[in-house]
């Protein structure tokens, strides 16, 4: 028959069978008892049906030989031993390549027969039949945990992710006209054109939270790649790690979800290469040999914080400050500062693309990279270090890249859109909250000096009839800032356009978004700003 | 050919396989299971003339399924759809209650052979 319709869905199905097969494996290494063996051998029983019937012949000879292995293994006829390990990881990536081969453009078949031979001879039974004593009781709970988990199940629709996105552009516009809308039906002040107005926008409301909703995917789709990256660098660099996460089903938007898998992986990979010190350095250091690397993902209000840990050598204030004097970036005769003015020392973009830096550090490749990526995303980052004990990465994310609230503010005749996520609370210039301290301006708020930025003079505008006389109050990781305005025109959803950056100037704004009266406005970008 | 079918099988792309084939033979599919449970409480619901089973499944496995289906109803009419190299499940699934089996990967002409012998 033909089967060129359905090398879409093969591919969607197998991919999700490799993810849980190198899930398994991971298991399957940690405990050689546990249920993995039965989830591997069914992952891979799909495969090599769903092969067999679109006719990828590499793939269905390379399943099928592992699914012989697999039975072997859980019906204890082998042990789970290293050489089994490894052949097992060789071949679930040689799957994967045999896969994307086989679906490609010019299809062609993987070459198997060596891990085919390796495999065969792997399956081969020894003498004596060995057995397990617990393994009556493993299924016996698997199969409690299994019924549980299937009355729960509930009915998924598979949807073109393009679709959701499609609808979620239009939700965006439709966003904007229900605006446009309201401040049309206030102008004409009909009852009934109001009623209905009224109407409309919260239905548009709930259609949005609804998209929103359904856009909303677990973390665990990104970070269930991790434990293989992270098993396979701590291998080649000869660290012992142990991999924890924590918080797998908090979800993000499917838009923001894609977009940070990749500073993540960068916060790891650069854990274990430069964070986590080799077992013998650390056994000196009367650490365990065993690292622990944490990463977390925890809901916070609209945003989510993805945090990554490492227990390993920390940042070393005294190698960074004087290399932080050199490059400017601090002034010249210092000597001492806080563990917190370094590390925002660190993550400036330019300080740590210094390769000598990073090397005696042990941080900080391609830190700017991470730092810029979140900033794009309208996220921030923040880093804790304690020398010798560790360092903790946190990742700021807004649930969705697509739609966010922000509040109006105006300069002169300009109206600026400042994005809730970062703002702190908003109140009127009081007389003498403005001082000068060390010739700055700082707001004095309940006796704390803040800096003060005026909006006025970052965007150039001459001073004209408006009177600078509002202040929001800006809050990135632990630095803060008063932005003075003239007025604030209230709170708006807004849906971002980002602009490709032109000049300096532009690094002010992340991008900029339509009003409900049709005009265009910046975003502020207070990562730039504060 | 004409009838009701439920189509049992983990994988959503052998589901469609199974479906296209059968309803271009002029068959109904009125459901669809992903594993064993699903299969049992849908054959309790629908009533179809015939279910299409596949064997390794999650949460409750084919034979299990048949087990269940064929207590709750003597009559009904199941094919197994099995992989190479499952002689002994399918031995397993025809000695539980299933009628018949065919092997994967699917001949539309086996499929619809083995359907007429289960249905006729």
């Amino acid at each position: 028959m033909d089967t060129s319709g359905y090398a879409k869905l093969f591919l969607t199905e197998s991919r999700e069978h490799l993810v849980e097969i190198n899930n398994a494996l991971l298991a399957l290494e940690r405990d050689a008892n546990s249920d993995a063996v039965d989830e591997l051998f069914r992952a891979v029983h799909s495969i090599k049906g769903m092969s067999g019937a679109m006719g990828y012949k590499s793939v269905t000879e390379l399943s099928h030989e592992l699914e012989n292995l697999l039975d072997k293994l859980r019906n204890g006829k082998i042990l789970v031993t290293t050489q089994v390990m490894d052949t097992l990881f060789t071949s679930s990536d040689a799957l994967e390549t045999a896969i994307s081969l086989a679906t490609s453009d010019k299809p062609r078949d993987l070459i198997v027969n060596t891990l085919v031979d390796q495999l065969r001879e792997l399956a081969q039974e020894p003498e004596e039949p060995q057995t397990f004593t617990a393994e009556f009781q493993v299924l016996a709970e698997t199969k409690g945990a299994a019924q549980a988990k299937a009355e729960h199940a509930p009915r998924h629709v598979r949807i073109d992710a393009r679709r959701l996105d499609n609808l979620m552009n239009a939700v965006g516009e439709l966003v904007i006209v229900r605006d446009r809308l309201t401040l049309i039906s206030a102008q004409i002040d009909d009852p009934s054109l109001s009623e209905a107005t009224l109407k409309a926008s919260q239905l548009i409301g709930n259609l949005q939270n609804e998209i929103m909703t359904i856009r909303m995917l677990p973390v665990w789709q990104v970070f269930d790649r991790f434990p293989r990256v992270v098993r396979d660098t701590a291998h080649l660099l000869g660290k012992r790690v142990e991999f924890i996460i924590e918080g797998k089903e908090i979800e993000l938007d499917r838009s923001m979800l894609e977009e940070m898998g990749e500073p993540v992986l960068h916060l790891l990979r650069n854990a274990l290469d430069h964070g986590i010190e080799l077992p013998e350095e650390r056994v000196a250091k009367d650490k365990p040999a065993v690292a622990r690397l944490t990463l977390t993902a925890e809901r916070d209000r609209s945003t989510v914080l993805i945090r990554v840990s490492d227990d390993g050598r920390g940042i070393d204030p005294d190698l960074v400050l004087p290399r932080a004097i050199e490059l400017g970036l601090i002034e010249e005769g210092t000597t001492t500062l806080s563990d917190e003015d370094l590390i925002r020392v660190i993550s400036r973009p330019g300080f740590s693309t210094a390769k000598k830096i990073t090397d005696i550090s042990g941080r900080g490749v391609g830190f700017d990279i991470v730092a810029t990526r979140v900033r794009a995303l309208g996220g921030s980052l923040e880093v804790r270090s304690v020398p010798g004990r560790g360092t903790t990465v946190t990742l700021r994310l807004p649930l969705t890249l697509a739609i966010s609230r922000a509040l109006l503010a105006r300069v002169e005749e300009e109206v600026y859109a400042i994005p809730l996520t970062h703002i702190v609370e908003t109140f009127s210039l009081a007389p003498g909250m403005l001082q000068h301290v060390k010739g700055r301006e700082v707001l004095v708020i309940r006796d704390e000096p803040v800096p003060a930025i005026r909006l006025r003079d970052r965007v150039g505008l001459q001073k004209g009839n408006g009177q600078s006389s509002q202040v929001v109050l800006m809050e990135l990781a632990d630095r803060r800032a008063g932005l003075v305005v003239d007025e604030f025109l209230g709170q708006q959803e807004i849906v971002m356009k980002q602009f490709d950056a032109v000049g300096e100037d532009s690094s002010l704004f992340s991008g900029a978004t339509i009003l409900g009266d049709g005009a265009p406005a910046l975003i502020i970008d207070p990562t730039t700003l504060v | 050919m004409s009838g009701t079918v439920l189509v049992c099988d983990d994988a959503l792309f052998m589901r469609s396989m199974v479906k296209d084939i059968l309803a271009q033979a002029g068959f109904t599919v009125v459901g669809e299971a992903e594993n064993g449970m699903r299969a049992v409480e849908q054959y309790a619901a629908l009533k179809p003339d015939l279910v299409t089973m596949d064997i390794i499944m999650p949460e409750m496995g084919g034979i299990e399924a048949v087990r269940q289906i064929i207590e709750a109803d003597p009559q009904a009419r199941i094919l197994m759809c099995s992989a190479m190299g499952q002689q002994a499940l399918v031995a397993e699934a025809i000695a539980a209650g299933a009628k018949d089996f065919v092997v994967k990967p699917f001949q539309p002409s086996r499929v619809l052979e083995a359907v007429q012998r289960v249905l006729g």
